[in-house]
């Protein structure tokens, strides 16, 4: 692996023979003398310590397309073979990104991911399923388990049965809840709340810091150097990014906050997190549908968009996957749902979770979560999607 | 100021790649050379195009394409009185698209060189050859004519020769008056502008160059009250357009900032809405975006054909429907086009280098026909292209893009003042909110800025938590009015978008104010 003073090196010797970065550092130059003066300006950081984060793998940073192509083949065969059609995505990513000061600070890092998804649909239209996946190393994608879950659910979804809109007990899949937890931690902003502009203003002025807003089950994190979903250890301008606890045991632990803003309310500065690792239970999604006596279970969700940023009410819907559970066993398909809820109040109604684990909710080609399965025991269906 | 502080919010986003290649090519004689060829920006352009259609054609494909472009981009944005940042970015590059052994294969690079131009080239082959592996229906190009041509989005001051104090002054002085309206707590703001520059050609025999202006100025206001712990916010309702700064210069900034501050702080002491089957009215600063999602994508036929069912999804207009289908009310008639001046898709010729046109999607209620490119006509039994492709970048792979969808106005004399005249209990919406619909696009749900009880033909009073829910049949159905060309207004984005990996569109609705009877009313205040 490269170190950190080759990557310096490689650097300074490309910026100095580049015309295009000299060209752009004249532009940024010109902009700074015609902007006027920033009045919460901070100087730049200097060099601060930065943590080691293992997030490549040589493998997935040097091969062609063939094992993706051989995983999108497979994916193929197996929905012909049970007479059904196959969309996908796969990809790999390899990213090396540095950033240096003339405060002397510099900081280096590389990763690489890859992941992949599928939609396998019945040729009529009156199925559908999905699955995705998603790892640091190429090898770790597991294509054809990939394709057995969306061709089964594709099967398992014809000819779903009319399910009124209500509130359920419902199983959301791992692609739910990291929707679920992207939408909480977006609104995780000191500034925002101190400026009452945020489900985290406090009720009577200041921010909801401290406040116990869950059970003490849901759990959430953030740590760079997480062996699921290693990630870059500073932030933009280049402030570590250390293990920290967003929720610690159902209490909000942490508000990103700018550093300006983190001087003027003498608290430390923290980044917007590079990944979010959430606390599961036990078991697999088979194990907590088999506790479940009666709901609905949900595989992904579609189309999120916020209604109200004060509660965090949020609609969306769900999409490739939707089933009645009874007695602990998948009874029969039923319609897809629009749903309008806030993931405050479904993260308050937990009951029970799987393990967790990195997988991606639908157009998330780079998941930065690790989430479980969820039951909780009421979710707000609004109104019947006839989208299959 | 210390300018090198600054420079590190401006400097990351700012990546400048050097014209090469065009410029220090040597001029070559044009492999198909026309009497009555446009002037061009720079000759080389042709020579380092024919070099890739050349070298494709040679490496076995049947046909080939390549865009050679550059694209600037600058935003600005702005809290208060505080300028947030400043990005001037540019970057060029070029694409070679072919077709081998049936297949597609695409490749690109940054580096518009003669060495590099041959590579890819190969690369692209090479590429569409591996993906023939998995193929079972070869590619099939509906026929095209061939293009020598010159095209410019008609603008009247280039955004990018006006001086970045004037933008920045103009937006800090809508913040400043939104900011005197007693109430508002705060207001941020921004302008966005895009030039793409870009040279087609392809082994149709087709050099088409194109010069394409966009932009967004916007802002919007927050009003905070403390003592209730309650926040409310309204977004300006400008909309992006294909236009130069002569747009940003000709809109009323002052009046709409002060008015959108009054909104803000109204809201609070607004109505809750009750919730049930209520008529709509909406403004086309709203309905631009309920056409869009409910219409515009469903129209889409990579949709329908199930090409984008990983994401984007399918359609519910599948091509079964096509001239039969009642999608809406024997008023309602929907054109595709990207023709019209100072809309967002319109171009001279689309990235298959088909020339673009305007035709019907919806004819009095009746799904008639779908937005195609080159490789899709074909499947549905059409002999030549809607010119419906477009590819965000010279490193993107063109695909099936959204073209101007527009609902065409009523016939008979109607102005907003005389629709809302005739309603006897309505709610009045403008402005867009909260989106969302399904992957089929058939269950929809829509916010809004302002929301405006109508009793008895007058606006009687403001309301709040509004969102309506539809299914798109029967909301089109029960369109029952449709304002004539004097309530015309065209909205858009920019930022429509599709495809794995995604990749963005520009694009523009227009539509007069219309109404819609009986639609699902629900209330989105919540306790959590």
């Amino acid at each position: 692996m490269l170190d950190k003073k080759s990557a310096q090196d490689i650097i300074q010797k490309t910026l100095a023979r580049s015309k295009a970065l000299k060209d752009a550092v004249a532009r940024s130059e010109e902009i700074a003398r015609l902007a006027p003066e920033d009045p919460e300006r901070m100087p730049l950081l200097g060099p601060q310590e930065q943590q080691a984060v293992a997030a490549w793998d040589d493998a997935t940073a040097s091969e062609g397309p063939e094992r993706m192509a051989a995983g999108a083949a497979r994916v193929i065969g197996a929905a012909r073979d049970k007479g059904l059609v196959a969309a996908g995505f796969t990809r790999t990513m390899a990213r090396a990104e540095a950033l240096g000061n003339s405060k002397g600070l510099f900081a280096y890092h590389r990763g690489t991911s890859a992941s992949f998804s599928t939609t396998v649909r019945t040729p009529d239209g009156s199925g559908s399923g999905w699955a995705g996946r998603a790892a640091r190393a190429i090898a770790d994608i597991d294509y054809a388990g990939a394709a057995a879950v969306a061709v089964d659910k594709a099967v398992a979804s014809r000819a779903p049965r009319k399910l009124e809109p209500g509130n359920y007990p419902t199983i959301l899949e791992p692609a739910c809840v990291a929707d679920l937890l992207e939408l909480l931690v977006a609104g995780m902003d000191q500034r925002l709340a101190d400026e009452g502009r945020s489900f985290f203003a406090g009720p009577k002025g200041g921010s909801r810091m401290g406040e116990k807003l869950f059970g003490k089950q849901i759990d959430i994190r953030s740590d760079p150097a997480d062996p699921q979903v290693p990630a870059r250890p500073w932030s933009g301008e280049g402030l570590p990014h250390r293990p920290r606890h967003w929720i610690d045991r159902g209490k909000v632990a942490t508000l990103a906050c700018d550093r300006f803003w983190a001087e003027k309310k003498k608290v430390e500065p923290v980044a917007a997190a590079p990944n979010y690792i959430m606390a599961g239970g036990k078991g697999t999604l088979a194990d907590l549908i088999k506790s479940t006596r009666r709901g609905v279970l949900v595989t992904s969700f579609w189309y999120i968009r916020d209604l109200d940023p004060q509660t965090m009410l949020s609609t969306g819907l769900t999409r490739d996957g939707v089933f009645w559970i009874e007695n602990g066993a998948i009874a029969y398909p039923v319609n897809n749902f629009r749903w309008n809820d806030s993931p405050v109040a479904v993260f308050k109604k937990v009951e029970e979770m799987t393990a967790a684990l990195r997988l991606p909710s639908r157009g998330t080609e780079n998941p930065v979560t690790v989430v479980p399965a969820i039951r909780v025991s009421a979710f707000g269906f609004a109104s019947i999607s006839d989208a299959v | 100021m210390r300018r090198r502080e600054f420079l590190k919010g401006t400097l990351a986003a700012a990546a400048v790649v050097p014209a090469c290649g065009g410029s220090s090519a040597r001029r070559g004689t044009p492999r198909h050379p026309e009497p009555d060829r446009p002037t061009f920006s720079d000759p080389g352009l042709v020579e380092l195009a024919d070099l890739a259609l050349e070298t494709a054609r040679a490496a076995g494909a049947s046909y080939a394409d390549v865009r050679i472009a550059d694209y600037r981009r600058q935003s600005i944005a702005t809290r208060e009185a505080r300028v947030l940042s400043i990005n001037d970015a540019s970057d060029r590059g070029f694409g070679v698209r072919v077709i081998a052994n049936g297949a597609w294969g695409f490749a690109a690079s940054a580096n518009v060189a003669k060495e590099e131009v041959v590579r890819v080239a190969r690369q692209a082959v090479a590429i569409a050859r591996a993906n023939a592996a998995l193929l079972s229906e070869p590619v099939h190009l509906a026929p095209v004519e061939k293009y020598v041509a010159v095209w410019r989005t008609p603008i009247q001051k280039d955004s990018f020769e006006v001086p970045l104090r004037d933008k920045v002054d103009r937006l800090l002085a809508i913040n400043a008056e939104a900011l005197k309206v007693s109430g508002v707590s705060f207001c941020s703001s921004s302008m966005a502008f895009v030039r793409e520059h870009k040279f087609f050609a392809s082994t149709e025999g087709s050099y088409i160059e194109q010069w394409i202006h966009r932009c967004d100025p916007s802002f919007r206001v927050t009003a905070v009250d403390r003592k209730k712990n309650s926040f409310q916010t309204r977004d300006s309702f400008s909309d992006p357009r294909s236009l130069g700064y002569e747009y940003v210069e000709s809109y009323p900034w002052s009046e709409e900032a002060r008015q959108a501050g009054e909104d803000a702080v109204a809201k609070h002491s607004a109505r809750s809405v009750e919730p049930g089957k209520r008529d709509l009215i909406l403004h086309p600063t709203h309905l631009w975006l309920t056409i869009h999602e409910s219409i515009g994508h469903p129209t889409e036929l990579d949709r329908a054909l199930g090409m984008e069912a990983n994401f984007a999804g399918t359609s519910f207009l599948t091509p079964d429907k096509l001239g039969k289908f009642r999608v809406g009310s024997d008023i309602v008639n929907i054109v595709g086009e990207k023709t019209a001046p100072g809309s967002l898709a319109t171009c001279g010729y689309d990235d298959d280098g088909v020339k673009t046109s305007s035709w019907h999607l919806i004819k009095n209620g009746i799904f008639v026909d779908y937005q195609t490119t080159r490789d899709q006509a074909g499947f549905i039994g059409q002999k030549a292209s809607h010119g419906s492709s477009y590819s965000q970048s010279w490193k993107d792979v063109p695909f099936q893009r959204m073209p101007n969808v527009n609902l065409v106005p009523g016939k008979k004399a109607l102005s907003e003042a005389q629709l809302i005249a005739d309603t006897d209990d309505a709610i009045f919406i403008k402005g867009n909110g909260s989106y969302s619909i399904d992957h089929q696009r058939y269950n929809f749900q829509f916010g809004g800025q302002v929301f405006y009880e109508v009793k008895k033909g007058k606006l009687v009073g403001m309301l709040r938590d509004v969102a309506y829910q539809a299914r798109t049949p029967d909301f089109w159905s029960s369109c029952d009015a449709i304002c004539d060309h004097s309530a015309y207004y065209v909205g858009g984005s920019m930022d429509d978008g599709k495809g794995e990996p995604g990749q963005s569109n520009a694009v523009s609705h227009g539509c007069a104010t219309a109404r819609f009877r009986k639609v699902n009313v629900i209330n989105t205040a919540r306790q959590v």
